[in-house]
């Protein structure tokens, strides 16, 4: 594993305690503020010190507190995008995005590939007064990315960036995903945000770690928290055909023979998000119905949350579904049952 | 008097005030920083002892300077004794005096700027790999620079315009200490020389406006501040 630590910071309402290992791909950060997230990041690059623990980063040590290392933060390797992105305001993007490059005695990430990647040759001599949010935000990630560091965190890459950009955002961030083999950390505080970039999450909850893993594997022990953050169910699409003006029928990832309807064209690459509660359960297979997506599958469990039913179900297309303990009761569902799941092409999200 | 006399009273005039804001800067900016990022006993002490000329009268400043500079002073007792240095009442004595109470304005001229740059960008600056010594100088020092520099041009016009302290400290020397708030008050002790006296008033309010517009200018220009304006202004 690439990086490992395990630590303990008290702090004023309690004290924080995490561990976890980590290789190469992305890992959502999830906790709802003040879960001690950003607590976290600076202590892996070194801004805070914890009381106790130690962080190992490629078999190099960053920090033992029983053998009294403390590695300074500008040795670390680590490469941080802060939430509030903090470009240096005398210095062009250009400028800022070589910051970091004076420093490294052999560069594994050129200017260009940062530029194509983050597509910022046209803001290259502007400063970064003159440029939008998104853009700045793209920036510190190519200056962050221009360090060739070991360790990639980002800090709510989303918040401060409103809803159409947010979304602009996010091809950026799976670019960066598919072509780093560092561990990438991304915090953020909105469920659905992480799972459009990675399935597997680290649950953060009053400092503790409360679970890391596949998302949907959390879901059996963390439902509660889970549900309550409005997980989605995602599929990553890999192909696209237009079958009519304006429909589109597209392959997943999840799934070798499902063939998703979709009102609109999805990028390349891209996620469909479903939330549970769009996702209707039938025990026969229904003809003449408007609902363009049916699939055929069979309850491997059903998860009681308060008054509600999570049915994962596995089969043509993995997914979960949300239904109400009166419905299952109509129906007579019971985990192994055997189930087709409705839902409309407008339910899914791009 | 005539034209060499006044080139040469500007000359020193401006030799004193020069000498003496290039010798603070230096100074002022490593005592900002220690006052800004230092953790030490005695720093509301230090802070105190630095503004003390601000708020003296610069004739007590000259006599604190004299007590420890001069031949029979403290310090400057010793190094007439060893060295043969004699300081009070040279052009040395002038710019010291002109230092003493020019370094707590542009010591508190760089503080105002050093609090002001905002400590996130030092700490993203050190994430980039950069160790302390050169944040504070691709960083830090970039970003207080038009602090830096209007300390300096208010500290350049005091020190054109000091006189008590210069008057007691290093005398009215001509040639030597007697810059022009000196000469000045020389000429009016003379009766019929006002004229001259005007001549030379005139040329240090030009000194001093010069300097002020040079600093604003300047502190446009400075590229950070710089706003395109080829958009609409929303």
């Amino acid at each position: 594993m690439a990086l490992q630590f395990d630590l303990t910071l008290p702090r004023r309402d309690f004290t924080l305690r995490a561990e976890g290992e980590f290789g190469r791909g992305i890992t959502g950060i999830f906790g709802h503020s003040g879960a001690g997230k950003t607590s976290l990041f600076h202590m892996l690059c070194g801004l805070e010190l914890p009381e106790r623990g130690f962080i190992r980063l490629n078999g190099r040590i960053l920090t033992d507190r029983e053998r009294k290392i403390q590695v300074p933060v500008h040795k670390r390797r680590i490469g941080v995008v802060f939430q509030d992105k903090r470009l240096f305001p005398h210095m062009t993007v250009r400028e800022n995005l070589l910051f970091g490059t004076k420093y490294l005695k052999e560069r594994r990430v050129s200017l260009d590939d940062a530029v194509d990647l983050l597509e910022l040759a046209p803001l290259l001599d502007s400063y970064p007064r003159e440029i939008s949010g998104g853009e700045e935000q793209r920036t510190a990630i190519g200056r962050a990315l221009l360090t060739s560091p070991e360790l990639l965190l980002l800090d709510e890459p989303f918040s401060g960036v409103d809803n159409s950009r947010r979304i602009a955002l996010l091809p950026y961030l799976k670019r960066l995903r598919d072509g780093l083999d560092i561990p990438m950390l991304v915090i953020s505080h909105d469920l659905p945000d992480i799972q459009k970039l990675t399935s597997t999450v680290y649950l953060m909850e009053k400092g503790r770690c409360i679970g890391h893993g596949d998302v949907f594997d959390l879901f059996d022990s963390r439902g509660e928290t889970l549900s309550r953050s409005g997980i989605v169910n995602t599929f990553r699409v890999t192909e696209t055909e237009e079958t009519a003006p304006g429909h589109y029928l597209c392959a997943v990832a999840e799934s070798p023979t499902a063939r998703l309807r979709v009102p609109f064209p999805p990028e390349r690459n891209g996620s469909l998000t479903l939330p549970p509660r769009e996702v209707a359960l039938a025990r026969t297979r229904i003809e003449n119905i408007s609902i363009q997506n049916q699939f055929a599958g069979r309850i491997r469990k059903i998860i009681p949350l308060g008054n509600r039913l999570f049915c994962r179900i596995e089969g043509e297309l993995p997914l979960t579904a949300e239904i109400t303990p009166e419905a299952a009761e109509d129906l007579d569902l019971k985990e192994g049952s055997r189930v087709y799941c409705l839902f409309k092409a407008h339910a899914l999200n791009g | 008097m005539n034209g060499a006399d006044i080139f040469d009273t500007l000359g020193l005039s401006l030799k004193v005030g020069l000498l003496a804001t290039l010798l603070n800067l230096p100074v002022a900016l490593g005592v900002v920083y220690l006052l800004v990022n230092g953790r030490f006993r005695g720093k509301d002490l230090l802070e105190g002892f630095i503004s003390l000329p601000l708020v003296m009268p610069p004739v007590t400043t000259g006599y604190v300077l004299l007590f420890i500079l001069g031949k029979r002073g403290l310090v400057g007792s010793v190094l007439f004794s060893l060295f043969g240095i004699r300081i009070a009442f040279t052009t040395a004595a002038a710019v010291i005096a002109s230092m003493t109470v020019s370094f707590p304005l542009i010591v508190r001229s760089i503080r105002l700027s050093m609090d002001m740059v905002d400590v996130r960008l030092e700490r993203a600056a050190m994430t980039l790999g950069a160790d302390r010594i050169s944040v504070f100088f691709r960083v830090t020092l970039p970003l207080i620079l038009p602090g830096i520099l209007n300390g300096a041009v208010l500290g350049f016009a005091r020190s054109m315009g000091e006189f008590g302290a210069t008057m007691t400290f290093a005398g009215n020397i001509k040639g030597e200490t007697r810059t022009i708030p000196l000469s000045v008050y020389s000429l009016l002790q003379i009766p019929g020389r006002e004229n001259d006296a005007a001549l030379l008033v005139v040329i240090s309010l030009v000194v001093s406006f010069g300097a002020m517009f040079f600093s604003s200018r300047l502190s446009r220009k400075s590229h950070y501040r710089k706003e395109r304006n080829d958009g609409p202004a929303i």
